[in-house]
């Protein structure tokens, strides 16, 4: 019975079998480059997106181990709520201030002094100040 | 709700970012505030040996409470710990020393034995004061596990400690640290292959230095292994010569205790094995100063001991001369296996010492030593005003017995008969109702000799039951004798029953009755009452 069955749907895909071989025969078409340039873009293109795809992962989970001062600012940042614009003026006292990393912003009080603060920065004094209430 | 400086070392301390150790390093750089306090508490939370040993270095400047923390994170810094122990920095080994012997990590005696081995190195010494520091309180640990240990259990650390010892021991020859030696003595125990070997081989590299450690270390776990080697089956003879050589006063404390429990037949033989004791010459620790319980205990270790009898006698001399009341009356005791001059003097001084103990156990060997003048002593002893001084007298003259006098009295002269009857009296207490029982004892002879005993001790008030009794006795001869017996107590009662008597059908004892009742007529008369007063 099984065999009757098995050989009845070989025998339904038949004339697909017919075309299976012909790249492969000397009399057929020969295989050209341009062939297989979709796949290989395709490829390309999903390769593309896994890569990002991992690199946004792994810019964004902090439970992995690693020794990254920028993802531990971020770190930092995210877990006192600071939009983006905090985070930048954080990053500009740390460079001003010559810290060694941004984050140690977060343990030097000093560096929110208004008094303390380089010509640059004078106008984001008050904000400073702000900020400073916020994370001390 | 949390601060934002709590957020912000929460942050810090759960963060798998080493990038967090430098943050922390920069706020632990501050000397003191929220901030300094943060960083600290956040560092130890971590494991970062580089912001441990940061930490550290600075364990002289803390106070109380920073260095609480530190204890606090035992566990998380002994990488940090083990890295400070091979530095050449002398404040950060120093701190480090400090905090592991703060801490008790055991876990570390591996490290500092192998820099206590290294000669050369300029902190092999006080690493091996660590250990030997460190070992000590494991010991202390080990004998009272009540004082409690929140880092593990403390047989565990025993052993890899143990280990880690024998190990170094096998290196003794080239190192010789002595505090080694020390540190192993003080957790090895009593069954420890390696010290009995050590003990057994005076060729050991070690046998010196444990020698050496066994009988000068002050520390009772020391005490304890030697009283415990002494108690083991077979005590090596290095051992005993030292427990005889041991002259301190809390090591033969320890030693006198062992005689508060009962005692092996291991033990027993092992003390026959003591041929001396250094502490009974030495002028600072003389027995009379000794505590009363320990002179006590101290007898009974000389007793026990295989020392010669001069020194026994010597001892026992000093302790009845100046010793404590109950050390006077156990060396006393002790005296009874000694014969000779000597001895009995000691006990005849024993005998006027204030203390009635004293004097009890003096008077119980007076009798048995048969020193001239004896008799006329106990004799006065048995009128004490102490109980227990008449108990040991009347037990020394315990031949005086009324049986014996009974059995012995028709061989005794009259002189004889009233000498003894009246010691017989003050020795057994239990004579009268003997001689009552005499009264009723079949044989005619015995009855009469109850009469006459009676007579003899001037008993008969107390016996008048008895005798009037003995009124219609079958045999007529005992009749008499108990009728005439009556004529010395004339009250109402023994009237009647002589009236009665007087007509008896034995002509001898109306004859004696009769007597009797004519002897009645010349005492005024009395009454029942009066027989009872008088009897009383």
């Amino acid at each position: 019975m099984m065999d009757a069955l098995t050989s009845n749907f070989l025998l339904a895909q038949f004339s697909r079998w017919e075309r299976l071989g012909d790249g492969f025969r000397r009399s057929g078409r020969p295989l050209e480059f341009s062939d297989l340039v979709p796949y290989i873009v395709a490829l390309l293109v999903l390769g593309g997106i896994t890569a990002a795809f991992v690199t946004y992962r792994r810019r964004n989970d902090l439970g992995r181990p690693c020794t990254d001062s920028q993802k531990l600012f971020r770190e930092l940042c995210l877990a006192h709520d600071l939009d983006r614009s905090a985070q930048k003026l954080l990053g500009q006292l740390a460079e001003a201030f010559h810290l060694a990393q941004p984050s140690e912003v977060f343990v030097r009080p000093r560096v929110f002094s208004p008094e303390q603060l380089p010509e640059h920065l004078q106008d984001e004094a008050a904000r400073i100040a702000e900020l400073r209430q916020r994370l001390f | 709700m949390k601060t934002p400086i709590e957020l912000t070392f929460d942050v810090l301390a759960n963060s798998r970012n080493e990038s967090a150790n430098e943050v922390l390093l920069a706020g632990f750089e501050q000397k003191s505030g929220p901030l300094y306090l943060g960083a600290l508490k956040t560092i130890l939370a971590r494991r970062s040996k580089e912001t441990h040993s940061a930490v550290i270095k600075r364990w002289h400047d803390f106070d109380e409470e920073e260095r609480e923390f530190v204890i606090e994170a035992r566990g998380r810094i002994s990488g940090a710990l083990r890295d400070a122990l091979l530095t050449d920095d002398s404040v950060l080994f120093g701190n480090a020393c400090q905090i592991i012997e703060l801490m008790a990590e055991y876990d570390l005696v591996p490290n500092l034995l192998t820099l206590a081995e290294h000669t050369s190195s300029p902190h092999a010494a006080d690493a091996a004061a660590l250990v030997q520091r460190l070992t000590a309180n494991l010991s202390d640990l080990l004998q009272s596990p009540a004082i409690g240990n929140n880092n593990g259990d403390p047989q565990v650390f025993r052993k890899s400690v143990l280990d880690g010892l024998k190990r170094s021991l096998d290196r003794f020859r080239y190192h010789k640290r002595t505090e080694i030696l020390d540190a192993f003595c003080l957790i090895c125990g009593p069954d420890d292959y390696l010290l009995l070997t050590i003990l057994d081989d005076p060729h050991h590299p070690c046998f010196k230095g444990i020698c050496q450690v066994l009988a000068s270390s002050d520390y009772p776990t020391i005490h304890n292994l030697l009283a415990d080697l002494l108690q083991s089956e077979k005590a090596p003879a290095t051992i005993l010569s030292i427990i005889s050589h041991r002259t301190d006063r809390e090591f033969i404390c320890q030693l006198l205790g062992l005689f508060d429990q009962e005692r092996t037949a291991a033990f027993s033989r092992n003390l026959k094995r003591l041929r001396s004791f250094s502490w009974l010459n030495a002028p600072t620790h003389r027995l009379s100063g000794f505590e009363e319980q320990d002179q006590l205990r101290a007898v009974q270790l000389l007793s026990a001991s295989g020392v010669s009898s001069d020194t026994k006698l010597d001892a026992i001399e000093e302790l009845v001369i100046n010793g404590e009341p109950a050390g006077r009356a156990t060396a006393c005791d002790a005296l009874a296996e000694f014969s000779g001059d000597h001895a009995n003097h000691l006990i005849l001084q024993a005998v006027y010492d204030t203390a009635p103990q004293v004097q009890a156990a003096a008077t119980r060997q007076l009798r048995d030593r048969h020193i001239p003048g004896t008799m006329p002593l106990l004799s006065d002893l048995l009128d004490s005003k102490h109980e227990e001084v008449r108990c040991s007298a009347r037990e020394a003259l315990a031949e005086f017995s009324f049986e014996n006098f009974v059995k012995t009295y028709d061989g005794l002269s009259e002189e004889a008969r009233q000498t003894t009857g009246n010691l017989v009296q003050r020795v057994d207490e239990e004579y009268l109702p003997m001689l009552k029982e005499e009264f009723t004892s079949p044989g005619v002879k015995r009855r009469l000799r109850a009469i006459e005993i009676a007579l003899l001790l001037e008993v008969v008030p107390f016996v008048v039951d008895n005798l009037i009794a003995l009124l219609t006795d079958n045999d007529h001869i005992v009749r008499t004798a108990a009728a005439e017996a009556l004529r010395y107590w004339p009250v109402p009662e023994v009237q009647a029953a002589l009236e009665s008597a007087a007509h008896d059908r034995s002509a001898a004892v109306q004859n004696a009755a009769r007597s009797s009742l004519t002897v009645f007529a010349s005492y005024e008369p009395t009454n029942s009452t009066g027989f009872a007063e008088v009897q009383q």
